[in-house]
């Protein structure tokens, strides 16, 4: 497998640029819904 | 019944007033005035999707005119509250936490409007979503997008965090407001009960939050300044260029950080809430900026003028005596020259100061970014030849109208939050806590 190859065509290529963005988007989502969740569970078990 | 917790706060009442106040006839004819305007440029922006780019002053080769300096501008001013929120959060600096959530609120509204001077520069916005289709990432504009977009979305979760136990605070203290609106509070507080572990881990993810966002905001300002720098156009490719970007984009936001509080003090009768002494830390601040940007000035002419490179002493020499003289020494006044005088000798304990100076700042950062981008258009490297006396720059109507417009639309989208949220922090400027009992139906 040619790797310098592959590194060279996610650069150049058409497509993969905007996976890059999608990507960031998505994972930002989820990160920041866990983190959302973890704050407002904050001493749930404590209280009940 | 369910226990609601939260902090006592001596100013709440101040605080929550303007979200009491009445409409009044001044509020309308101003409300009025900015949609006014506002609608002014989509009408102007509708004209430009029917007719075409050539209702523009764009063409070849100054293909980025006001469109993008407002994009670089409204980034810039997006800076301010990241600053102030996250750079000094995690500096320490006490001080400002009255002023985080009106910082923060410019960042949140000056985004949507920096993004949208992309989309009305290029026309046809619809094909914005090529990015996604055929992005490659070569292109540091995909690197824009991508950062950009994470800076926006990042802002909004920040912002909504550290706004999070103030909503649920209106929510139950803001009993007498019309149905739909308590409403609104009752699901944007996602059913917050203010229990301490709750604010433990709040100000332990904003914490790391603060880390997250200083990072952004170098990255992004250096990004959209890598849209000029990676050209090989004369004023443009310099590794100087980022941090250049990055000291006017603090500067510039933290003196709309001075205007807008020195506004929300007067108009909201927040004087107690919003002391003098905030002014003169800021005032302190932008000394500090107002330095820093005359020294990446200097550095930057010097290294050039130095260099005398042909292709690059056109550019050099439109600014200092050429076509743009004028808009260029009117910007070392109102950036430099008169600002440093009145912050150093006349802003101490002077509110009215302070704005006067930050007005002159953020119209001088307006010119400068202007700058930055037309004058190596008009002088490009491989063209240059053919392009003496052509390569001119005039803005229509249009252009000018969409600029009105996006600024009116930011003032007005601020005016309207602060009349349904907080705009200063009301648990980050606690000092003791109470206990509210209140119903379980007051939660979402």
């Amino acid at each position: 497998m040619n790797i310098s190859a592959m590194v060279l065509t996610f650069f150049t290529a058409d497509g993969p640029g905007g996976m890059v963005v999608i990507s960031v988007v998505v994972v930002a989502s989820a990160v920041y819904f866990m983190l959302i969740r973890y704050i407002l569970r904050g001493g749930e078990h404590s209280r009940k | 019944m369910a226990l609601t917790y939260h902090p006592y706060n001596k100013n709440e009442s101040v605080i929550l007033d303007p979200l009491l106040r009445r409409v009044t006839a001044r509020d309308l004819i101003l409300w009025g005035g900015l949609l006014i305007l506002f609608g002014l440029g989509v009408y102007a922006y509708l004209t430009q999707w029917f007719s075409g780019l050539g209702e523009t002053g764009l063409g070849r080769p100054v293909y980025w005119g006001l469109y993008i300096t407002n994009f670089v501008f409204f980034i810039g001013l997006a800076h301010s509250g990241t600053f102030i929120s996250a750079i000094l959060r995690l500096a320490g600096a006490g001080w400002r936490k009255p002023l985080t959530r009106a910082a923060e609120a410019i960042t949140l509204f000056s985004l949507p409007f920096g993004v949208g001077s992309i989309l009305i520069d290029m026309g046809r916005s619809d094909r914005v979503l090529n990015i996604i289709f055929f992005g490659r990432f070569q292109s540091p504009l995909l690197w824009d997008i991508s950062a950009v977009s994470l800076y926006l979305f990042s802002s909004i979760v920040f912002f909504y965090l550290s706004l999070l136990p103030d909503i649920a605070l209106c929510r139950d203290r803001l009993t007498n407001v019309p149905a739909w609106w308590q409403k609104m509070y009752r699901l944007l507080s996602l059913g917050w009960t203010g229990r301490p572990e709750q604010f433990e881990r709040l100000e332990k993810v904003l914490d790391g939050m603060a880390i997250f966002m200083t990072l952004l905001v170098v990255t992004v300002h250096t990004v959209v300044s890598w849209v000029f720098g990676m050209t090989v156009q004369p004023g443009w490719h310099t590794a100087l260029i980022g941090p250049f970007f990055l000291v006017g984009a603090i500067f510039s936001g933290t003196a709309a950080v001075v205007i807008v509080l020195a506004l929300l003090r007067r108009v909201y009768h927040m004087e107690n809430v919003l002391p003098v002494n905030l002014f003169n830390y800021l005032r302190k601040l932008l000394i500090v900026f107002t330095v820093a940007w005359l020294y990446m000035m200097l550095a930057e002419f010097l290294t050039t003028g130095y260099g005398n490179l042909a292709d690059e002493m056109p550019v050099l020499w439109q600014k200092f005596t050429g076509d743009f003289a004028l808009l260029f020494w009117t910007m070392g006044i109102t950036v430099f020259i008169l600002p440093i005088i009145i912050f150093i000798f006349l802003g101490k304990n002077n509110i009215g100061w302070m704005v006067v100076a930050c007005i002159s700042v953020n119209i001088g950062m307006w010119i400068e970014r202007f700058l930055v981008i037309v004058p190596t258009e008009t002088r490009p490297r491989f063209v240059s030849s053919l392009m003496d006396g052509f390569a001119n720059y005039r803005p229509t109507w249009v252009e000018i109208a969409i600029t009105i417009g996006l600024f009116s639309g930011l003032a007005l989208l601020y005016l309207i939050f602060t009349r349904f949220f907080p705009i200063i922090p009301i648990w980050e400027t606690t000092e003791d806590s109470e206990t509210v009992l209140l119903t379980s139906e007051n939660h979402a």
